[in-house]
């Protein structure tokens, strides 16, 4: 907890400045301090609500992205017009082809080689990728 | 590397870039009708792109592989299929002795290419291993390939016997295709369909005004009449201002002759050394290898297109090449 000496030389360089708003806040406690308003709000820091977030944790570490294993332009099929190789929801294992990047003229099918749930594409046909650019959110299964 | 011909198909040669410098002799170039295709399959299985390959046309023959051989077939998609699995196209396949390669419905294209890695190991005669078929000249034996015939292949370049084996380790029930091909671009569909390039022949002037712009305008049929000599089209009456009594002279691969019954002929990779008839046009080198893949009874437009236009096509096309050779290159 700052002590009042504290909060006074925070209140100090708080106004020497340009800052309006300053907030602080620790396990314990949150400071709120704004300009122009004459009250100072201390609040004690609500216990946020953690099961939820240890949830979305465990469901992200679950989550693998597949990046690019070189340089090229993304294609999702095989040629425009065609379906693409995967779409969301889609399930591959590890010799699924998901995807073409194009160099040089040349195409180059794009391996999983991971299995799982396709979550989410990350990037679209035409796009210039960089190796190691994530191309896919794969769900574990 | 060889295999054997258990169904000839329609008409399945060896063909190169051809047998140039003979000309002045009456030996006439052949050579591969899609140079473009050829060049690219050789490229994919780590050959020189003016190595031999085995045309194909419309039906496709049966052959037995008798050793692991690298091949790659570009152009017409003829529907390969390898012990009854479907085989990509456009990329390095990795065959296992003993595989059976056989063809399907022609979907789309005319010719397709086989190159396998190493060439094909047959007599070079007056420098090109290209059959000029109605002289029984080169190639195999100087004719198509017939049932029973085998044949050899090379040796490999080290490309081609590294990517065989990379190919075959990955584990193969019959074959093994890479996991990345070339998209060319002439079978595109869009660019399959546009009009043919062509410039000015050498007696357009010699032919009536409104028969010029019908030939640019109207769209001609292929007629059955169409083989490796040339294709003879049908459409509007292409006509002579006056009678014209020529000296034969020069004709080449993409002329397009009109003789006096009106139907232009374009002539072909078999075309003869020297031609009678007036000349209205002559394909750009470039789109040579898309009239290759014209079947009988489809129809072809023709666009005018300047000298500088068709060099600028023909050096996009190396370009291409170009750039499909380094590509292949950092494959090793």
């Amino acid at each position: 907890m700052l002590n009042l000496a504290e909060i006074q030389a925070l209140i100090k360089t708080l106004d020497n400045s340009s800052i309006e708003k300053f907030e602080y806040e620790c396990d314990e406690y949150r400071l709120s301090l704004k300009k122009g308003s004459s009250t100072v709000a201390v609040k004690k820091a609500q216990a946020e609500p953690t099961v939820e977030e240890e949830a979305a944790d465990a469901e992200e570490k679950e989550l693998i992205e597949i990046t690019a294993p070189m340089v090229g332009t993304f294609y999702s099929a095989t040629e425009p017009g065609a379906e693409p190789f995967v779409k969301v929801g889609s399930k591959i294992d590890a010799d699924s082809v998901i995807c073409i990047l194009e160099a040089m003229k040349l195409f180059t099918e794009v391996e999983a080689d991971v299995s799982g749930e396709i979550v989410e594409i990350l990037a679209k046909d035409g796009d210039l990728v960089e190796y190691g650019q994530p191309l896919f959110s794969v769900k574990a299964i | 590397m060889s295999f054997k011909v258990l169904r000839p198909g329609l008409l399945s040669s060896l063909q190169d870039i051809g047998r140039i410098g003979y000309q002045k002799y009456g030996i006439n170039v052949s050579g591969a009708m899609d140079v473009l295709s050829l060049r690219l399959a050789n490229i994919l299985v780590g050959n020189k792109e003016d190595e031999a390959a085995l045309e194909i046309t419309m039906t496709g023959p049966t052959l037995e592989f008798l050793s692991d051989t690298l091949i790659a077939i570009v152009g017409a998609n003829l529907s390969p299929v390898i012990d009854g699995v479907a085989v990509r196209m456009n990329r390095p396949v990795a065959v296992k002795a003993g595989a059976v390669l056989k063809f399907g419905a022609c979907q789309k294209g005319c010719r397709a290419y086989l190159a396998a890695a190493g060439g094909y190991d047959v007599p070079e005669v007056m420098g090109s291993k290209s059959t000029y078929l109605r002289g029984g000249l080169g190639g195999y034996q100087g004719r198509a390939l017939q049932k029973g015939d085998i044949v050899d292949c090379g040796k490999p370049s080290s490309f081609g016997e590294h990517t065989l084996h990379f190919l075959l380790m990955k584990g193969a029930r019959s074959f093994r295709i890479a996991n990345w091909f070339v998209n060319p671009p002439h079978m595109e569909d869009a660019n399959l369909a546009a009009p043919i390039r062509l410039t000015k022949g050498m007696q357009i002037e010699a032919y009536k005004d409104e028969c010029v712009e019908a030939f640019l305008q109207e769209t001609f049929k292929v007629t059955t009449s169409a083989d490796r000599l040339g294709y003879r089209m049908q459409g509007p009456q292409i006509e002579l201002k006056a009678p014209l009594e020529m000296i034969s002279e020069v004709a080449t691969f993409g002329s397009v002759q009109v003789p006096p019954d009106g139907n232009p002929i374009i002539l072909m990779a078999d075309h003869q050394s020297v031609a009678g008839y007036p000349k209205i046009a002559q394909v750009i080198s470039a789109d040579l290898a898309r009239v290759a893949q014209y079947k009988p009874g489809s129809r072809m437009s023709f666009r005018l297109v300047s000298i500088e236009e068709a060099e600028e096509i023909c050096f996009e096309q190396e370009r291409y090449l170009e750039s499909v050779k380094i590509a292949v290159m950092s494959k090793c």
